[in-house]
């Protein structure tokens, strides 16, 4: 996996670089990472953001220097690569592939030449791993991608997509928790509600949760409480 | 007894704002907080409210109010007219307000963003352990939203007859000229060409009409260098970005927690204070400063937040 590298980001932050390209097996490490710092919390430590090959950690600068932090880090990385008895939470997601609802179903099937049931199975076909989270509460972002159904993002972003939108670029995958702008090809509409819940804001996705698609019909959308929008 | 404040005029931009929320960007949440923390806290100061008390973040000024009980204020930040009840009065000052007294804050000449301080702070329901608003996620505050004519901001109880407090006018803003950033390397700062480090940290720049909570994106008359794009990763408050267009984007109170833009700079917690309070047209520059330097910099300014230097009104 090579060897990690400490950049400032500023004077309470630092970025631990730990990989040159994402891989599940990072992914596995950084989630055992996370666990291990879940259950010795230094005061010092603010925030540990993971994303795809990096940590973004801040810190309290009055507690704790840099180097300190660097230490503690780097002998805590070193530790979570024994940890392996680690069971990442799996959620199945129901998406409705409605063709009349998601135009952009038959541009990328046009794009890659193939039908439009293809692009479903193969969007459907894979498990992914949350790689980050961010963009707006409880959005997460799902790699990777079958090299199949790569595209690019939108020359022009929406200005609108539902809430519940599950959308593609390049290696990613998501769905929006709310309505938003998006630059993403979308390719079907997920009826259940990822907003916040609760007091706690609660959120459904974790980093290095496993997630997987299930294509259902219109009237299963429905009833799991789906709103139909055309997305245009 | 209880007392509320209810909105007569909104302004431009109002919203419930504390010192934001912490640890709460590994879920994706921004932390939110007063743009300004220095002017909240010395505002919090002059009514006696603890530092993390909620208060009424206005921006440019525009904002009317009447109170329906006896409670002490103070204003503090941004240079604009202050009135109770068509009196002129002086801002970073406490000043005992009684029912029915209307305040007004007329438009700000100089600097951004105007803190309204009433003692007791204002109830609303915390979430995250703040009562921070972000806007783009709905969350905190009042509702979630920005205020409108109308809305009542109920305060906590509060004993009366304090003494007033001021600050004296070194420890006030002073506005006018180019602001100086304080920055710090951030983490692609080895990224920038020879040429490009000298632009970044020599160059005027100007604010330009897209800045608000989120983020502020400064202009110059020429582009910067330009880096090449980065798979995402989490991004902090002050983070200068540098994109595609080589004009710079600076993080503030409500940014989002992942970007893939290179961040050569990252300016110190006085910095982002200081750019809290610029406004469109006006001119800033960074200046880069050592890890060591930096790091007694934000122990200063820290000290300096934590000791308000008000003075009783004699």
């Amino acid at each position: 996996m090579g060897d990690v590298k400490f950049s400032a980001a500023g004077s309470s932050a630092l970025l631990m670089t730990l990989a040159n390209a994402p891989s599940d097996a990072l992914l596995n490490r950084i989630f055992a990472m996370q666990r291990l710092i879940a259950l010795d919390t230094p005061s010092w430590l603010i925030d540990v953001v993971p994303a795809y090959v990096s940590l973004h950690i801040v810190f309290d600068p009055a507690q704790v220097n840099r180097f300190e932090v660097q230490r503690w880090l780097a002998s805590h990385w070193q530790t979570s690569i024994s940890d392996v008895a680690l069971k990442p939470t799996v959620h199945t997601i129901p998406v409705y592939y409605g063709d009349v609802y998601c135009p952009d179903l038959d541009i990328v099937a046009a794009m890659k030449g193939m039908a439009i049931e293809d692009v479903i199975t193969l969007h459907s076909a894979f498990v992914y791993r949350v790689y980050a989270l961010g963009f707006a509460p409880g959005f997460a972002y799902l790699g990777d991608l079958s090299e199949e159904l790569r595209v690019p993002r939108l020359t022009t972003p929406r200005a609108h997509i539902p809430a519940g939108a599950v959308a593609i670029a390049e290696r990613q995958t998501a769905i929006y928790p709310t309505a938003s702008p998006a630059g993403w090809h979308v390719l079907g509409l997920c009826p259940l509600d990822l907003r916040p819940r609760g007091e706690a804001l609660s959120t459904l996705f974790a980093v290095g949760d496993e997630v997987r698609f299930e294509s259902i019909d219109k009237a299963a959308f429905i009833e799991l409480g789906g709103v139909l929008e055309v997305v245009s | 007894m209880k007392v509320s404040l209810h909105v007569l005029k909104p302004g431009s931009c109002c919203t419930v704002q504390d010192l934001g929320r912490q640890g709460v960007a590994s879920r994706g949440f921004s932390s939110g907080g007063a743009m300004d923390q220095y002017a909240a806290r010395a505002a919090n100061a002059l009514v006696d409210n603890s530092a993390d008390a909620a208060l009424i973040e206005v921006t440019l000024g525009g904002f009317q109010f009447e109170v329906d009980g006896p409670v002490d204020m103070a204003v503090c930040g941004a240079e604009a007219p202050l009135q109770i009840n068509q009196r002129y009065v002086e801002s970073w000052r406490t000043h005992a307000l009684e029912a029915g007294d209307i305040v007004t804050l007329g438009f700000a000449q100089r600097g951004a963003r105007l803190y309204v301080a009433l003692a007791g702070g204002a109830v609303v329901a915390p979430r995250l352990g703040s009562s921070s608003t972000v806007l783009r996620e709905s969350i905190g505050g009042y509702h979630g939203r920005a205020l409108r004519a109308g809305d009542a901001v109920e305060l906590a109880p509060r004993e009366l007859s304090m003494q007033p407090r001021r600050f004296s006018v070194t420890h006030r803003h002073r506005f006018g000229g180019v602001v100086n950033l304080l920055a710090s390397a951030g983490p692609q700062w080895q990224q920038l060409s020879r040429e490009g480090r000298r632009r970044l940290v020599g160059d005027v720049f100007q604010v330009s009409q897209q800045c608000d909570r989120m983020g502020y994106r400064l202009q110059s008359d020429e582009p910067l260098q330009s880096l090449p794009g980065m798979l995402s990763e989490g991004v902090g408050l002050g983070a200068v970005q540098l994109p595609n267009n080589g004009h710079p984007i600076v993080l503030m109170r409500d940014h989002q927690t992942m970007g893939g833009y290179p961040k050569p700079l990252v300016l110190l917690p006085e910095g982002v204070d200081a750019l809290g309070q610029c406004r469109p047209g006006d001119a800033v520059k960074f200046t880069l400063l050592s890890n060591g330097e930096a790091r007694r910099r934000v122990n200063t300014y820290q000290q300096r937040l934590q000791r308000m230097p008000w003075e009783y009104v004699s």
